[in-house]
């Protein structure tokens, strides 16, 4: 068993990262795709690029809360991804790597198991918490001891403590805000105060990660945001598409009424910092938990105190929200702020948030014990389910 | 000389009292019938004119009552309809779609055909199986795996014991209008705001207007 690369599927909620270990990660949304305009065709994944008018688009998703659910359409969208349309892999000759939520369901751990065996027919099979790839990915590059892996996806967000590579359970921490409720409270509050969006989950996905920006002072911005002409310099326009002339829309400064183009656009103002502020204030919205840097200190404070100096020292942030501008440096600047003064702190952000844990998988496939992990389909045949208990620690 | 009339004490509130006058100076009831204005919330009025004046007084209140109007509008939301008003706020951010499947009125015709590269499949041995078959298979809901995750792991850590708890720092308050920061309350729902501007719009659209 010594093959030259490994498929790696970081399964994520919203999109699923894919490829083999020798190419570069393919990003292909996980779910299926409804549009009005095209009245015969689901889109599957990637297909959506296919797409003339994705205004109205409706979505099916696999998982729900961060959890795989509906089956039938992972299998669709995984048909699909496995096959030549997409990035196509023979599982006979190439082990695969496939990421899970922490604290994964005991029956979706079952249907995983079997599925890849069974169905894709695998002949190794890793499964395997994609905060264990990223934290594998930091430790090969720092060479440290302890880190604290934040992966803000599209579900929750997730604060996983690691102590000498290994995960520490009773610290795992997760905020049940991930990009899907910014997007759905960007909808909502657009709705209510300008034009009726919502239905356009898609569009406003895109407007968030085209406008939003994390704050670093947020009541200062708030004050900028109430000023009125060139003070004012937060507030902007976004010019919507019409998928004729423009297929993703862009940002802009305000022009005076006369300019006009016959462009829709939304007019952005204490929006653009407030929606990823949820991030840090789950309460705004109503969700009672604490926002990212508390619960970093929360969680380094459940444990082992010989550790937390290390920890501190390593904190790595990535996932979709990892992308706002000024995320780390909000998390740094807070966590600075909670933690004792006499211990450093150190946040960094992963390169490519979004293929960060992907890219541990690659690495993780070159240690040398990496097969160790593994389950083989002879092992599986042997003793079953029961086995990739012990040996998948999800 | 000594004028005696007989005459009936009435006690109102400013605002009724305000109104009696009213009939009063304009007639309405054919004659003057107030004897003495006595304070802010007492009048002196004759006793003949008692009945038509009820009477009337009802069919005004009857028609159109300033009062029970204002009644209605101060109604306040309990405690219990505000919690399941926030909860459902909160649900609502976790919808996948707001609208319905636009193709759901489609009936999928079975003639047309399918491109699948069908003349290359024919190399593998097991025909794979339908995702329709994977669904029946594994069919729990979040609710159902979330009960099931209790019984196969107990003690913490699980999922449920993973959730942060609340902050320790208080909650911040914001428009919700307008999205700047508040501070006041409506009275009647409990929705933020921070001008009357605003109070005026959230009044006029949300309020009480989803209550369920």
């Amino acid at each position: 068993m010594n093959e030259t690369a490994c498929y790696i599927l970081d399964n994520g909620a919203y999109t699923a990262k894919v490829g083999l270990s020798s190419m570069a990660p393919k990003i292909v949304p996980n779910c299926i795709m409804k549009a009005k305009s095209e009245r015969r065709r689901p889109f599957i994944g990637s297909q959506i690029e296919e797409c003339r008018d994705a205004s109205g688009l409706f979505y099916i998703l696999p998982f729900q809360k961060g959890f795989l659910i509906n089956w039938d359409t992972q299998k669709t969208v995984w048909d699909y991804t496995f096959s030549k349309e997409c990035c196509p892999v023979n599982f006979n000759e190439t082990p695969l790597i496939v990421t899970e939520p922490l604290f994964n369901f005991h029956s979706i751990q079952e249907a995983m198991t079997e599925i890849f065996f069974e169905e894709y027919e695998c002949q190794s099979l890793l499964r395997i918490n994609s905060t264990d790839l990223a934290e594998y990915h930091y430790r090969k590059v720092h060479k440290n001891e302890c880190t604290v892996v934040v992966d803000s996806g599209y579900s929750f967000t997730y604060i996983v403590p690691y102590i000498n590579g290994k995960k520490y359970k009773n610290g795992i921490r997760r905020i049940d805000v991930g990009g899907k409720v910014l997007t759905n409270h960007l909808k909502e509050i657009l709705s209510y105060r300008q034009l009726n969006v919502m239905e356009e989950g898609y569009v406003i996905n895109q407007v968030k990660e085209d406008s939003c920006f994390v704050s670093q002072d947020f009541m200062g911005d708030m004050e900028i945001a109430r000023k009125k002409g060139s003070e004012n310099t937060i507030v902007k326009d976004y010019v919507l598409p019409d998928y004729t002339t423009l297929r993703r829309g862009y940002l802009r400064d305000i022009v005076k009424p006369d300019e006009d183009l016959e462009q829709q656009t939304i007019r952005l103002n204490n929006e653009r910092f407030s929606i990823p502020e949820l991030l840090f204030h789950p309460s705004d919205v109503g969700v009672p938990q604490m926002g990212i840097p508390e619960a970093i200190i929360h969680s380094i404070d459940l444990c082992p105190e010989k550790h937390k100096e290390s920890l501190l020292e390593n904190i790595i942030l990535y996932g979709g929200n990892a992308l706002f501008p000024g995320f780390r440096d909000k998390v740094y600047n807070e966590v600075r702020a909670f933690a004792l003064d006499h211990f450093d702190v150190n946040v960094s952000i992963a390169d490519n948030p979004i293929t960060y844990a992907w890219e541990g998988g690659k690495h993780f496939f070159r240690d040398p014990e990496f097969y160790s992990f593994c389950m083989t389909k002879e092992e599986y045949e042997e003793e079953g389910k029961a086995l990739a208990f012990e040996r998948f620690d999800i | 000389m000594v004028n005696v009339m007989k005459g009936v004490l009435v006690e109102c509130d400013p605002a009724m009292k305000q109104f009696l006058l009213h009939l009063d100076e304009t007639l309405a009831l054919g004659r003057k019938f107030i004897l003495q204005d006595l304070d802010e919330t007492h009048l002196f009025i004759s006793s003949d004119i008692v009945d038509t004046l009820q009477a009337r007084v009802d069919d005004l209140m009857d028609q159109e009552s300033g009062r029970v109007k204002d009644a209605e509008k101060k109604r306040v939301l309990d405690d219990v309809t505000r919690k399941r008003r926030a909860r459902k706020a909160i649900e609502a951010l976790e919808q996948d779609n707001f609208h319905d499947d636009p193709h759901a009125d489609l009936v999928m015709s079975k003639k047309v055909p399918k491109f699948a590269d069908s003349n290359e499949k024919p190399t593998r041995k097991k025909k794979s199986r339908s995702a329709e078959y994977y669904k029946m298979r594994f069919r729990k809901t979040f609710t159902q795996l979330v009960e099931e995750d209790a019984s196969f792991r107990p003690d913490p850590p699980n999922y449920l014991s993973a959730q942060v708890p609340p902050s320790r720092f208080p909650d911040r308050h914001f428009c919700a209008v307008c999205g700047f920061p508040s501070n006041y309350t409506c009275i009647p729902c409990g929705a933020r705001y921070c001008c009357v501007r605003c109070l005026g719009t959230h009044l006029d659209t949300r309020c009480l207007k989803w209550t369920a």
